[in-house]
Formats: structure tokens, C-alpha cells, sequence
């Protein structure tokens, strides 16, 4: 039971700090606004084609960045190899995607 | 020593274990793979979102309220996973199966509004055979719905299976559930900007 004691500590400094909801529902509000933003943009500037392509994209890309980040704990310590894993990934995306708008 | 026996778990259940850590380090590394798999999908899309013959262009289907609720229940689904594992990392098993459960429901939702969605574009003439750009959107579109309900599957074989009380056996299990849940939302992010806005938008997508 000495193992109880010494266990409990950490923990309730952990819900004190670290897990507590607010950054998860603060990132939920800033992905609502994102969204609206990109769907608002598409409904009341439809003739600025130029413009709502790369801003809704743009968009896109902050909503992701901030549930990877946020929601999926890559902010937290021990991610390195996380993003690198990722990331690699979204390079090899971001060239297919270059080549399918520009070559094909 | 052994914390699952003892009923009492470390602060982070799902980073406890040499294997829990390596479970985490290799499911990030698949869902590189994965960004890898949607992300060719997204180019073969975008390489035929004008190829759409003579079926209905996708400004002439696409409806721009239903993918806003989609996309609200799947935003929701989100948070409700990540509110499973605060759940979790509190100890309170109750409160990780409360809102795994509500993902469940929110995940379900999502694909009922898919089907129907593909239903309504099959009677308006859009198939997956009636054009290039049909194939490519419902490759792209479907095998995110697919993910949808393998994931949807995978949580509740999760949730029936471990009723007894998390262990540092089963949190990474939870936890990495949670990460490929998350994935999938990121991945609709992109679905419905580059699929639904620009389609809606017309045509001639990029620069």
C-alpha cells in the first residue's frame, strides 16, 4: 500500500495541469471558427476564385496543424520521432500534390 | 511492480510500458503511411476534378449544408475522443467509456449522412463509373468513409471488450484508437476544402 501513496502524487498534478480541458475545447472552438471562415468564404466571395482557393487552403492547413498538435499531443515532450513519421509523410504529399496540379 | 494487479495506474497508462511506447511510436509511423495513401488520392482527384464528361459538374450536386453538418458532427467526434482520454489520464474509467461511446454515435451519424449523400448523387448521375472525375471522388470520399467505419468498428470492439477497467495493457490500446480517430478528422478537413468548397467554388481549382 506504501505503493498507493507513492503513485497518487503525480497524478492528481497531472489533472491539475496537464490534462485539463480547456486547451482541447479552446482548439474545438478555434477549428469551428476555421471551418466557418472557409465555408463563409466560399459562400459570399464565390466570383474571388483567386483569393478563396489558397486562403481556404491555408485555412485547412492551421486547422490540421492545430489538432495534430494539440488533440493528437504532438506539443508534448517524446514527439520527435512522431513528427518526423508525419511529416515525412506530408512531404511526399505536398510533391504528389505539386506534380498533379502541374504536370498531369 | 505491476501496476495493472495492484489497481492503481501510472500517470500516463499508455506510456507506461516499453510497449505501450513503442505501440504509440509505430502507429505515428503508420499514419505517415497514411497521409502518404490519402495524399495520393487527393492528387489523382485533383489531376480529374474536370473530367466529369457529360455527368452533373460537382457545383451542380454538392450541398453545401450537408457537408457543413458533417463536418460539424465529425469536428464534435473529435473533441468527444479527446475528452475519453482526459477521461483516462483522470483514471475515471466511466468518463473514457462515456465519451468513447458518444465518438461511436457521432461516427455512426457521420456515415449515415454519407450513405445518404452517395445515394442522392447516384440518382443525379454520379457514379463511380460514370467519369474519371466520379472515380476519383468516390475513391478519395469512400476510402475516408471506409476509415471512418473500420474506426467506428475498431473503438467498439474496444469498448465491449475491455469493460472491466483500464490496465497498462489496454490504454495504449484506447489511446492509439484516439490518435487514428483524430487522423481521420484531419484527414476530412482537407476532404471537405479541396473536394466540396472548391467544387462548389466551380471548375478550374489551383493557382
Amino acid at each position: 500500500m506504501a505503493q498507493h501513496n507513492h503513485t497518487s502524487q503525480p497524478v492528481k498534478k497531472v489533472h491539475a495541469n496537464h490534462h485539463s480541458m480547456k486547451p482541447h475545447i479552446v482548439s474545438f472552438i478555434l477549428s469551428l471558427m476555421l471551418t466557418a471562415l472557409a465555408f463563409a468564404a466560399v459562400i459570399y466571395l464565390p466570383e474571388q476564385k483567386g483569393f478563396v482557393y489558397p486562403y481556404i487552403v491555408f485555412l485547412g492547413i492551421v486547422q490540421a496543424l492545430v489538432q495534430l498538435y494539440v488533440w493528437m499531443h504532438l506539443k508534448d515532450k517524446g514527439h520527435l520521432f512522431p513528427v518526423m513519421g508525419i511529416f515525412t509523410g506530408v512531404i511526399i504529399v505536398f510533391t504528389c500534390i505539386v506534380m498533379a496540379l502541374y504536370w498531369v | 511492480m505491476n501496476h495493472a494487479d495492484h489497481g492503481v495506474l501510472p500517470a500516463e497508462p499508455e506510456k507506461a510500458t516499453l510497449e505501450g511506447r513503442n505501440k504509440i511510436l509505430g502507429f505515428w509511423l503508420f499514419l505517415g503511411g497514411e497521409t502518404v495513401l490519402f495524399g495520393s488520392l487527393f492528387a489523382t482527384y485533383l489531376a480529374l476534378r474536370t473530367q466529369y464528361v457529360n455527368g452533373p459538374a460537382p457545383h451542380e450536386i454538392f450541398q453545401i449544408e450537408l457537408i457543413a453538418l458533417a463536418t460539424f458532427i465529425l469536428l464534435t467526434s473529435s473533441l468527444t475522443s479527446v475528452f475519453a482520454i482526459i477521461g483516462m489520464h483522470r483514471q475515471n474509467f466511466k468518463m473514457m467509456l462515456f465519451w468513447f461511446w458518444i465518438t461511436v454515435i457521432l461516427g455512426f451519424a457521420f456515415l449515415g449522412l454519407e450513405i445518404f449523400e452517395f445515394v442522392h448523387y447516384y440518382h443525379e448521375g454520379h457514379t463511380l463509373s460514370s467519369s474519371a472525375y466520379g472515380s476519383a471522388f468516390y475513391t478519395l470520399v469512400g476510402f475516408h468513409g471506409g476509415h471512418v467505419l473500420f474506426g467506428v468498428l475498431w473503438i467498439s470492439l474496444l469498448l465491449i471488450k475491455n469493460r472491466k477497467g483500464l490496465t497498462v495493457v489496454n490504454a495504449p490500446k484506447f489511446y492509439v484508437a484516439s490518435l487514428y480517430w483524430h487522423f481521420i478528422d484531419v484527414v476530412w478537413v482537407f476532404i471537405f476544402t479541396v473536394v466540396y468548397l472548391m467544387g462548389i467554388l466551380g471548375g478550374q481549382g489551383g493557382a
